[in-house]
C-alpha cells in the first residue's frame, strides 16, 4: 500500500531520471497508477508526447537501483531507507520491512 | 467414484475455458489511443518501436477480469485497440482474450486488425473512425469491414433438426403475445433461460435469435424466447446473427 506523497515522490524521481533520455520538447501528458506493488515493474505507467513521433511510454517502480530501460520502457528507481520515524513504528506481526524481491516472470505473447 | 470425479475436474476445465471472454469488459477495457497519426503508424515496422507491456501488469489484466489460472497458449493479453492502430499500453486497453474460443478468437481480431490498418493506411478511412470502430464492438467491425463472423451466416449455418421432446419432459405450451406481440409460435424458455427440445431456437433480450448447432454464442445465451425452427423465429420478427 503508498500513499499519495509515496506515489508523487516515485513520478518526480522518474522524471528527474528520464531527463537524460527524454527528446527535446517532451513533456508528460499522463500518469496512471497500476493495481500492483510499488515494486513491482508495471506499477506507474507514464507517457510523455514528443513534438514529432509517437508519444513515449514508461513504466516505474522502487527497485534496488536506478534504471532506465530505453527498450523495455521500465524504470526502476532506487528505494530511498525508511524515514526515523517511520522506522520506529512497530511492525505488524508477520510482516518485514523488507521490499520483497521481484521475480521475473516469462514473458507471454501481447497481441498487437 | 474416481472415474466420477475425473469428468467432474474435466467438466470443470472445458467450463472455464467456455467462459473465457470473446469480448472485453467496456467498463474495465474501454480501449486507448496512444496516436492517430498516419505519418507515424503506417510507417512499416512502427508496431516493434511501441513498448512491451510488463508481464506483472498482464497479470493484473488477467486477475482484473477473474482469470486466476490459465494453459500455456490459452490466452493473449491483447490490445484492444491493437498497437498497429495507435492503440495504447495503458491498462485501459488491455484484455485477456482466448487463442481457444470458437469460432471467436484473438486469431479473427487479428483479421479485423490488419484490415482497418490497411483501409486506414490507404485513406480510406480515418484512423480515429478505425479506432472507435474496434474499441465499440470489434465483432461489428469484423462484419462492416470484412463480411460475416465465422461461424455465422447463412453458409456455415447447419439447418435446425426439431427433435421430438424426450419422454417425460415436460413442453410448456405455446403462448402468444407474450413478448410484444409478436411471438405467434413462442414457447416459453424453461428455468434457467435454457429451450426445450421441441423449440431449441433460443431468442435473446436483444432481438436476436440463436441455433443449437454452429453458433458459439448457444450454450451462454439466456433465451427470453424459444421457437422450433429458425424460420419460426424470423417469421416472428427476430434476425439471426450475422
Amino acid at each position: 500500500m503508498t500513499t499519495p506523497r509515496q506515489d508523487d515522490d516515485l513520478l518526480s524521481a522518474t522524471q528527474a531520471l528520464l531527463r537524460a533520455h527524454l527528446p527535446e520538447g517532451a513533456t508528460l501528458e499522463r500518469t496512471e497508477v497500476n493495481d500492483l506493488n510499488p515494486e513491482e515493474p508495471g506499477y506507474l505507467y507514464l507517457r510523455y508526447a514528443v513534438p514529432a513521433g509517437a508519444p513515449l511510454e514508461y513504466w516505474a517502480h522502487w527497485g534496488r537501483r536506478d534504471h532506465v530501460g530505453q527498450t523495455t520502457g521500465q524504470v526502476s528507481v532506487k528505494a530511498k531507507p525508511r524515514e526515523a520515524s517511520e522506522a520506529a513504528a512497530p511492525e505488524a506481526p508477520g510482516t518485514t520491512a523488507a521490499v520483497p524481491p521481484v521475480t521475473p516472470s516469462p514473458e507471454e505473447p501481447t497481441g498487437a | 467414484m474416481r472415474v466420477l470425479l475425473l469428468a467432474l475436474l474435466l467438466g470443470s476445465a472445458a467450463a472455464i475455458n467456455l467462459a473465457a471472454p470473446v469480448r472485453p469488459d467496456p467498463v474495465r477495457t474501454p480501449g486507448d489511443v496512444l496516436t492517430s497519426d498516419p505519418r507515424v503508424i503506417c510507417v512499416p515496422g512502427y508496431t516493434k518501436t511501441v513498448r512491451n507491456v510488463p508481464q506483472a501488469l498482464k497479470e493484473q489484466v488477467y486477475r482484473s477480469y477473474g482469470i486466476l489460472s490459465r494453459e500455456d497458449g490459452e490466452y493473449e493479453i491483447d490490445h484492444l485497440i491493437a498497437l498497429e492502430l495507435g492503440g495504447s499500453n495503458s491498462v485501459r486497453n488491455l484484455w485477456p482474450e482466448s487463442f481457444k474460443t470458437q469460432p471467436l478468437n484473438a486469431h479473427v481480431k487479428d483479421r479485423i486488425e490488419d484490415k482497418l490498418h490497411a483501409l486506414a493506411c490507404a485513406g480510406t478511412i480515418s484512423f480515429p473512425e478505425a479506432q472507435r470502430a474496434i474499441a465499440t464492438s470489434w465483432e461489428a467491425a469484423y462484419v462492416k469491414y470484412i463480411g460475416p463472423l465465422p461461424g455465422s451466416g447463412p453458409a456455415s449455418t447447419p439447418p435446425v433438426t426439431t427433435r421430438p421432446p424426450a419422454q417425460g419432459t415436460p413442453v410448456p405450451s405455446v403462448t402468444t403475445g407474450v413478448l410484444g406481440g409478436r411471438d405467434s409460435g413462442a414457447v416459453p424458455p424453461l428455468a434457467g433461460g435454457s429451450c426445450p427440445a421441441g423449440a431449441p431456437v433460443k431468442v435473446s433480450r436483444r432481438g436476436i435469435y440463436h441455433l443449437p448447432t454452429g453458433d458459439g454464442n448457444y450454450d451462454a445465451t439466456r433465451a427470453r424466447a424459444c421457437f422450433a425452427t429458425p424460420a419460426a423465429a424470423k417469421a416472428a420478427g427476430y434476425r439471426g446473427i450475422r
